[in-house]
């Protein structure tokens, strides 16, 4: 229903159609297009943090992604796994959707089973033997991974980062 | 379609999206605070791609319609009388409810200590706003478009009045909310603007005779790696909601098959 409104208001207004009043510039008409997914990794991408977390500490998580989007077209949102430890930050894309969410309301927080996200499906972060694995969950059937990212020697497991809302 | 900007130095080309900021502030209208403008100078002051923008989420954000309608739906989804979107045709059940029950994968809750939760999910502005938008929504749909909006709440048994049967009654002892996003752009795209130099006679004005101009995301990139701006992580300080609506005690039927 979403993109065939954006490609009605494309067809609509066009090329500089877009009016010029109002608080803000007019929106990217002449490049917006039908919802934009985010291309999903098939490895973490890699980066080095200026504020490192204690030796023997990983943090896990999922994260979404929602940028490159004001002044653009409407996008997807992507379903990051987010390991940091050390210095580093592992960083994979694993789902795009539309209508994401995530939240200990989902479930999660207990006997290895760090998190609950949704993006098109149901997605599991678990953590244990040295590594963070995420799945995409079945109710019925076999749980597929998405992601399988290894620790550092030393550390078992990793643990939720802290909230950013106090 | 031409890029006017592909030929600026840095410098001008900052110069530039200063002198766009600055026209958008101008344009606010009935708005304290115009977030667009805001956001983009902060990207022009920025050096740092890791960093997080924080700030005070301004009234027309905390109370816009779209923002609303969602904590609305955060609070059905927290006691259980709504489900959680999965994908267009499936949904499921979250919040207290299967933590009542102790049904995994969730852990049990039995009343003894209050119950904090979150739940985050999306708040899209439709891009019809920019024909048919009201100041906020214009503001709104050019300085985030899609953001993130993450609830908090936290539980607890109400014990001011009796329970029937089976059921319990939730009292929200907190309830806030935080906006996330990412300001970055998508060097692919650009965008037609009010043109902030039209009729200037400045030397260095950017088509001076045209009251609009198109801005290819590219000259952000080059920007961008010259030093003079840097994308940013954003989130608001979290706010408290006070709409009674949202924080009224609930009762939960315990009875119920999920």
């Amino acid at each position: 229903m979403r993109q065939l409104l954006v490609i009605a208001l494309v067809a609509a207004f066009g090329v500089g159609c877009a009016p010029v009043e109002g608080p803000t510039p007019p929106a990217a008409s002449a490049s917006a297009s039908p919802i934009r997914s985010r291309p999903v990794d098939g490895t973490p991408r890699r980066s080095v943090l200026d504020t490192g977390l204690p030796p023997g500490i990983a943090e896990a998580s999922f994260q979404l992604d929602t940028g490159g989007d004001q002044g653009s077209a409407t996008k997807q949102a992507g379903l990051e796994v987010v390991v940091r430890f050390a210095r580093v930050e592992l960083r994979q894309t694993v789902a795009s959707c539309d209508e994401p969410a995530l939240g200990s309301a989902l479930g999660g927080g207990s006997n290895g089973l760090l998190e609950v996200a949704l993006c098109g499906a149901e997605f599991w972060l678990t953590t244990g033997d040295g590594k963070v694995i995420a799945k995409r969950h079945a109710e019925q059937g076999s749980d597929l991974e998405v992601a399988n990212i290894q620790l550092p020697d030393g550390i078992v497991q990793a643990t939720r980062p802290k909230d950013s809302m106090p | 379609m031409s890029d006017d900007l592909a030929k600026l130095p840095p410098a001008q080309l900052a110069g530039f999206y200063r002198r766009l900021a600055t026209a958008v502030d101008g344009r606010k209208g009935v708005l304290r605070v115009s977030l667009a403008s805001l956001l983009m100078n902060h990207w022009l002051d920025n050096r740092d791609r890791n960093s997080t923008f924080v700030f005070d989420a301004p009234e027309h954000l905390r109370n816009h319609s779209q923002v609303t309608d969602v904590l609305a739906y955060h609070r059905k989804v927290f006691l259980t009388e709504e489900k959680a979107r999965v994908g267009p045709k499936t949904s499921k059940w979250a919040g207290v409810l299967p933590r009542l029950l102790g049904n995994a994968p969730y852990a049990k809750w039995d009343g003894k200590l209050p119950l904090p939760l979150e739940y985050q999910s999306l708040v899209e502005i439709p891009l019809r706003y920019q024909v048919t938008g009201s100041d906020a929504d214009k503001d709104l749909l050019y300085a985030l478009h899609g953001f993130q909006l993450k609830s908090k709440v936290v539980l607890s048994f109400d014990h001011s009045a009796p329970a029937p049967a089976k059921q319990v009654r939730l009292a929200f002892d907190e309830f806030s909310a935080q906006v996330i996003d990412r300001y970055d752009w998508d060097y692919t795209e650009h965008l037609t603007v009010p043109n902030p130099d039209y009729q200037s006679k400045e030397a260095d004005a950017v088509k001076p005779g045209s009251d609009r101009v198109v801005v290819f995301h590219s000259n952000a990139r080059r920007l961008e790696e010259a030093g003079l701006a840097a994308p940013y992580n954003l989130q608001t300080n979290a706010w408290r909601m006070t709409d009674q609506r949202l924080i009224d005690r609930a009762q939960v039927d315990l009875s119920r098959k999920l």
